[in-house]
């Protein structure tokens, strides 16, 4: 890989620090070798020193470091040999290696070759590094049957492992803690019961990841856990010590079966599983007995990873986790490309199916020119026309089988394509939700450094206060924290300023000589997080409010009169309106809290005020906990980029002249065996740029049935932004609904489809298309909306992709109480959920769901793992259309079932 | 002869040291608010077609660098576009088409932003700057004046009248997007 002498600049001081990163784990990873003699333990260093040395190895190549990435590349071979056995880790090689890594330290900071000829001595120390005696060969794990796997579920299931591994260390991380917490005895009975259950859960989770992995022994495994936890849960056998330690052995277990399947010890394995289906039959020395050989093996895995993951957080600036979710954001891009490619290639199949179709036809022709060529020869013949016949023939037979070749090469193509593109989008969908999940903060963020702000305004002002922050610390996208933290500043600095009275004042009023504010944070739904910020001061005077409102021409007289209390109290949030006394450039002007209410609106939340005289005042604001996002098309029309809302978006065709028609002097394109009519975007938007490009692409858009195709001159990519009004100035503008800006800060308005095809339908006389597509035709082209709901997020990532690539509309909540509310904001078409969940499960979401009015026939399916008969039949009795066992899952019953369901089938 | 002007001179100092001392009393003697409002006038200063125009700073906001204003389809033509203005969408006007004067509207890569009645615009300019005047200084615009000028100062800068500039404007977007609408 060559970069331009610019890039490598910027490059090199990211390689090196990441290479010092690297090398001085792999210098500890070193030292841990030569400290335990333990084989397993070795194995699992050698796999991380194998790990970062690659890393190293790429990131040297990267940066142009030739020196560097051969001593690697050396040092590579020889951990392999290492692994394979031919190598042991002598003194001799331990020193050599250790001997590597400062020569690699020293390459990796040097900018010539000064390093060069330790780099050729290390290089030819590690080549003759000669093997030890033979070491004696590892017992082969006993073979064990595991269900069949298909190459391509092979292929997805090593691109998801690594999406599974990382639930799992959530999910072991959770029990350790949960079980800790039991072992210290909980302060509760209830609380107790919810730990088991807890355990419960995460052992559930990790059994259903385990399966979709075809990780049988996991599966197995964790499923007798869970069964034990939840005899725990049900309260059919108390809790005993002993039951932790076992508990701890079996999530010991579980978690070397994940680093090392390759270390599986049967024998371990059933005892396990035996002890967690007997927990009832508990006696103490039962127990006891078989601890000793469970602990031996299990150790050396669980000691090390929980102990060392528990601090591992990191300080990253935020800017750079902006950047990494831009981009994250970005491949959703390249998801999407993907998808066209495997479209392209289906199209590229379709051609040659056709040509194939064709041959058929002159097939006979051909054959009786072939009998010819072979009763004839060359003197039999008079015509002339033997040789020419004879090398049409050959030409017709190879070209025959090479097509043919050609069209099971491209649809295998096509399949692989389809394969990689479900991975791949399964990738991007989790790196996207991760890197969004990064970006939340806890509420007390936003909190730091408010009461010393509050305490320093109350001296300046001599007053006496109290200030108290209460109530629940919950994850907030940083944005908004971001975003909210001058509006709280604001309305903390004006509770002091002028809610609180000083001292004197309160004591004649008979309140309490200091006064009180306060911040409280609840929760009051799943998606939203409310605040509010009270003071015990002297009130808005909102006859103060009306007379500052008249003064500065927002009402007149008259219009004030007709205000009560409540709509008084409101015109504080228009600007203009300040009851401030005295003027200074910072408050006063009676922008504070209009500006205040814009920013918390444009979060998409709210602001409510109330206020008593003489009693005080609180602000009551509501925030969603994540920034609502808006999916767009941004395509190119004239010199602009303007955006398409992908809602509105049917299909994007590729415009030839072939693919437009003409029907009374009016263009159309076809689509779906009719004519939509044909607009050029930028002369109907009168944004007609000299110069531009032609139209490349036709964007047809849908809105009530009726279809236009406006054809723009690029179309850039999908992506999905924050939908922001035009702004107070312009309330309304015929063919543009609002705006987003990009991560560049490049402003692209946002088009308003539905007004854009009544424009058109108005203006010129377009053909309804009722007449030709039926009804429910027209209703079926528009893709159907599911709501997956499922806690754990590799099912979660796997549903969704299942989903979409069936061209579905997939939305996601990650448990009952979320998907409720998503039900309530917008329309879906069906519901597939997962029973186990925390917060509501899937038995109660399906009650719930079936208990509303509004959602009288939505169709359900509940997807599960839990295979006990009352089970499915409380599934069943619970309202769900269907119950499909995860274990039995395949793509293509859920997908049946949900195209039954829609009745598209 | 000398003598005598020098003489005159120091009494005319005088004169002059106690007029101001005696004014600084007055005004020391008065709130500070009303020095602010009654006696000097901060205006920011535009240049437009050529011409010297004022904004009263008191409905200004901020003045900006925009890096680039986003053409915004089916719009009066004194709008130039969008621009994003600390992460808000802000509609961009150009004054030039606003008083009357011939020209292509291009944007210039400077914005006032100017906040009234609620509605916030940003006004494309090519210059700005920031001048103090006395309330003395300001005069009746002359009678043939443009109806958007409402005063005059006496170095011949025009002040605008942002209020019913902002008033204007946006009414007859309104109803431009509404006529379209129908």
């Amino acid at each position: 890989m060559s970069q331009t002498p610019e890039v490598l600049a910027e490059l090199l001081p990211l390689f090196q620090s990441e290479s010092e990163e690297r090398l001085g784990s792999i210098s500890a990873a070193l030292e841990a070798i030569e400290e335990s003699p333990d084989t397993a333990q070795r194995s699992d260093l050698l796999e991380r020193l194998l790990r970062e040395l690659h890393s190293l190895k790429g990131g040297a190549r990267a940066v142009n470091l030739t020196q560097a990435e051969a001593v690697s590349h050396a040092f590579e071979s020889v951990l392999v040999r290492l692994q394979s056995g031919e190598l042991s880790w002598t003194g001799e090689v331990l020193d050599a290696c250790n001997q590597t890594v400062g020569v690699l330290e020293q390459l990796v900071h040097a900018d010539g070759e000064e390093a060069g000829d330790a780099a050729a001595r290390t290089a030819s120390l590690l080549d003759e590094l000669r093997p030890a005696a033979p070491e004696p060969a590892k017992p082969e794990p006993p073979q064990i049957e595991i269900e069949e796997i298909s190459p391509e579920e092979a292929e997805l299931i090593k691109k998801l492992l690594p999406v599974f591994r990382g639930e799992a260390d959530e999910r072991l991380e959770s029990i350790a803690s949960s079980l800790e917490e039991l072992r210290a005895g909980p302060e509760s009975d209830e609380r107790r019961h919810e730990l088991f259950e807890t355990v419960m859960r995460d052992a559930h989770s990790m059994k259903g990841g385990a399966r979709t992995m075809k990780l049988g022994h996991i599966s197995a495994l964790c499923k007798e856990f869970e069964y034990a936890a939840a005899k725990l849960t049900r309260r059919e056998v108390e809790p005993y010590p002993a039951l932790y330690d076992l508990f701890e052995r079996a999530a010991g277990l579980v978690q070397s079966l994940l680093e090392a399947p390759e270390n599986l010890n049967e024998g371990l394995l059933n005892q396990m599983m035996v002890d967690l289906a007997s927990i009832e039959q508990h006696e103490p020395a039962a127990v006891e007995a078989t601890a000793p050989v469970a602990v031996a093996a299990a150790a050396p895995a669980t000691a090390k990873p929980i102990a060392t993951r528990a601090s591992q957080t990191v300080r990253v600036a935020t800017e750079k986790l902006d950047n990494v979710l831009r981009q994250a954001q970005e491949m959703l891009v390249a998801k999407l490309a993907m998808r066209q490619r495997g479209a392209d290639l289906a199209e590229l199949a379709a051609g040659l199916r056709e040509w194939r179709q064709e041959w058929s036809r002159v097939d006979t022709d051909v054959y009786r020119l072939q009998s010819w060529v072979e009763k004839h020869d060359e003197q039999s013949d008079d015509s002339g026309i033997y040789p020419l016949a004879a090398s049409a023939v050959r030409f017709l037979e190879w070209s025959q089988k090479r097509v043919r070749t050609l069209e099971t090469q491209v649809r295998e193509l096509g399949k692989r394509m389809f394969e990689d593109q479900q991975s791949f989008g399964v990738m991007v969908d989790t790196l996207v939700d991760e890197t969004k999940r990064a970006l939340m903060l806890p509420l007390s963020t936003l909190f730091k450094g408010l009461p010393r702000m509050v305490r320093e305004v109350a001296r300046t002002q001599e007053k006496a206060l109290d200030f108290d922050v209460r109530g629940e610390d919950l994850e907030v996208d940083k944005r908004i924290l971001d975003e909210m933290r001058d509006p709280l500043m604001h309305l903390l600095r004006n509770s002091v300023d002028h809610g609180i009275e000083p001292s004197a004042e309160r004591e004649a009023a008979g309140k309490t000589k200091r006064g009180q504010i306060v911040v409280e944070v609840s929760q009051p739904a799943a998606d939203e997080v409310a605040l509010r910020v009270a003071d015990d001061g002297r009130g808005i005077d909102t006859e103060r409010v009306r007379a500052a409102a008249v003064k500065n021409g927002v009402l007149t007289e008259g219009q004030s009169r007709a205000l009560d209390r409540a709509a008084l109290l409101q015109l504080i949030f228009r600007s203009g309106v300040s009851t401030s006394e005295t003027v200074s450039n910072i408050s006063g002007r009676g922008l504070g809290m209009a500006i205040c209410r814009e920013g918390i609106e444009r979060l998409g939340g709210s602001i409510q005020i109330e206020s008593e005289a003489g009693q005080g005042t609180s602000f009551h604001i509501r925030l969603p906990l994540a920034l609502a996002t808006y999916r767009i098309l941004m395509v190119q029309v004239g010199r602009q980029t303007m955006a398409v809302p992908t809602a509105n978006t049917e299909r994007v065709l590729r415009l030839s002249s072939e693919s437009i028609s003409s029907i009374e002097g009016k263009e159309t394109v076809d689509y779906q065996g009719a004519p939509v009519s044909l607009q050029r975007l930028d002369r109907f938007l009168g944004m007609e740029a000299a110069g531009a490009e032609r139209h490349s692409y036709a964007v047809i858009v849908r809105s009530g049935g009726r279809l236009v195709a406006f054809a723009v001159q690029r179309v850039i990519d999908e992506q999905e932004v924050l939908f922001k009004d035009l702004g107070s100035f312009l309330e309304h503008n015929p063919h543009v609904s609002g705006a987003t800006i990009l991560g560049t800060g490049s402003v692209v308005p946002i088009l308003n489809v539905p007004e854009m095809i009544d424009a058109v339908y108005a203006e010129h006389v377009v053909a309804e298309p009722v007449d030709i597509a039926p009804e429910e035709e027209v209703v079926e082209a528009k893709p159907r909306s599911i709501l997956v709901v499922e806690d754990s997020i590799t099912s979660r990532m796997l549903l969704k992709e299942i989903l979409e690539s069936a061209g579905y509309l997939v939305s996601t909540a990650i448990n009952g109480v979320e998907a409720v509310a998503m039900l309530e904001q917008r329309e879906f078409d069906l519901v597939v959920s997962d029973v186990e969940m925390p917060k509501m499960n899937g038995f109660e979401l399906t009650e719930r769901v079936r208990a509303d009015e509004r959602w009288t026939g939505l169709p359900l399916i509940l997807v599960t793992g839990l295979e006990r008969d009352e089970e499915r039949e409380r599934g069943l009795a619970a309202g769900a259309d269907e119950y499909i066992i995860k274990g039995s899952f395949e793509q293509s019953n859920l997908l049946a079932a949900i195209s039954r369901l829609c009745g598209d089938a | 002869m000398n003598d005598l002007r020098e003489q005159a001179d120091v009494t005319a100092d005088r004169e002059r040291t106690r007029r101001i001392l005696r004014q600084r009393a007055r005004a020391l003697a008065r709130r500070p608010d009303d020095v602010e409002l009654e006696e000097i006038r901060e205006l920011v200063t535009l240049e437009l077609a050529g011409r010297r125009y004022a904004i009263d700073a008191d409905l200004v906001r901020e003045v900006l660098a925009v890096r680039e204003v986003a053409l915004l389809p089916t719009s009066p033509p004194f709008v130039l576009g969008l621009t994003n203005v600390r992460g808000r969408i802000t509609a961009v006007i150009d004054l030039r088409v606003v008083l009357g004067f011939e020209g292509v509207a291009r944007s210039s890569g400077q914005v006032v932003i100017v906040e009234t009645g609620g509605v916030e615009v940003a006004i494309d300019v090519r210059e700005s700057g920031v001048a103090r005047v006395p309330l003395s200084h300001f005069e009746k615009p002359p009678g043939d004046a443009n109806r958007y000028v409402k005063a005059r100062t006496t170095d011949g800068v025009e002040v605008l009248d942002i209020e019913r500039i902002v008033g204007d404007t946006r009414q007859s977007a309104a109803s431009l997007a509404s006529g379209a609408q129908s």
